[in-house]
């Protein structure tokens, strides 16, 4: 896999550029399930296990450019695991908790009611508690 | 949610926690370990095209806060299995962070 070092960097550096490779890959995930959504709407129907699993979805263009969107964001998110711990990079990673949702409504002009709308802005305040934390400290 | 939703659900999410987990063992060194890039990048396959199944009964700003639950998944995952260190506020946040995904979800 051609990734540059990470061991080689300055640790400073290191944990700044895995903030970089979070927010990139919180970006492409929320494009990604944005024309997801779009792709299996529009190859909806049918009976079995097939459709169910999702496989005849991908006779959707929408899907495919979703597929491509996804690897872009596997990319970054190896990126950012190569320069910071699992467990707060996944915490800051579930930003896509907020911005899909926002995307939803944007995009795909779904609703989103009061209460939702609390817990969206639960997810926020979990967001800033992670980034108090020490292994999170030094993120961006 | 229909029973099958909720297994397909579940099951998409234990993979998805799984995954994670042996991709961050497969490139927590120099040098990437392929053949455990490999069984991650199966596993998320497999989570990928359960919610791709999923997508077509539920809306998507319905279905996706449920995969915040991998949250304290992962992260117990990383502290048990990868040794990783956790603290007070990092734990405090994923609270906060799954009681909101809750709410969400009880809208």
């Amino acid at each position: 896999m051609a990734l540059n070092n990470p061991q080689g960097l300055h640790p400073a550096w290191r944990q700044h550029r895995a903030g970089l490779f979070i927010f990139l890959n919180v970006i492409a995930m929320t494009a990604s399930q944005i024309v997801l959504k779009r792709g299996a709407v529009e190859t909806a129907g049918g009976t079995g296990l097939l459709p169910w699993l999702g496989v005849t979805a991908l006779l959707s263009y929408w899907v495919w450019l979703g597929i491509v969107l996804l690897l872009v964001g596997f990319f970054f998110w190896i990126g950012a695991l190569r320069r910071a711990g699992l467990a707060v990079a996944f915490a800051c990673a579930n930003a896509v908790h907020v911005t899909i949702p926002l995307a939803s409504v944007w995009f795909l002009d779904e609703k989103i009611d009061i209460l939702r709308w609390g817990g969206i802005a639960l997810v926020l305040v979990g967001l800033a508690l992670v980034s108090r934390s020490k292994a999170a400290r030094n993120l961006v | 949610m229909k029973a099958a939703g909720a297994l397909f659900l579940t099951l998409s999410l234990v993979a998805f926690a799984a995954g994670e987990l042996f991709l961050k063992a497969a490139v927590r060194e120099s040098r990437v370990r392929g053949m455990v890039v490999a069984v991650a990048i199966a596993l998320f396959a497999f989570s990928f095209f359960l919610d791709l199944g999923l997508l077509r009964h539920y809306e998507l700003s319905f279905l996706y806060p449920f995969h915040a639950l991998a949250v304290p998944m992962v992260a117990a995952g990383a502290a048990i299995f990868l040794r990783e260190r956790t603290d007070l506020w990092l734990w405090c946040g994923i609270v906060v962070m799954t009681i909101g995904i809750a709410l969400v979800n009880a809208s």
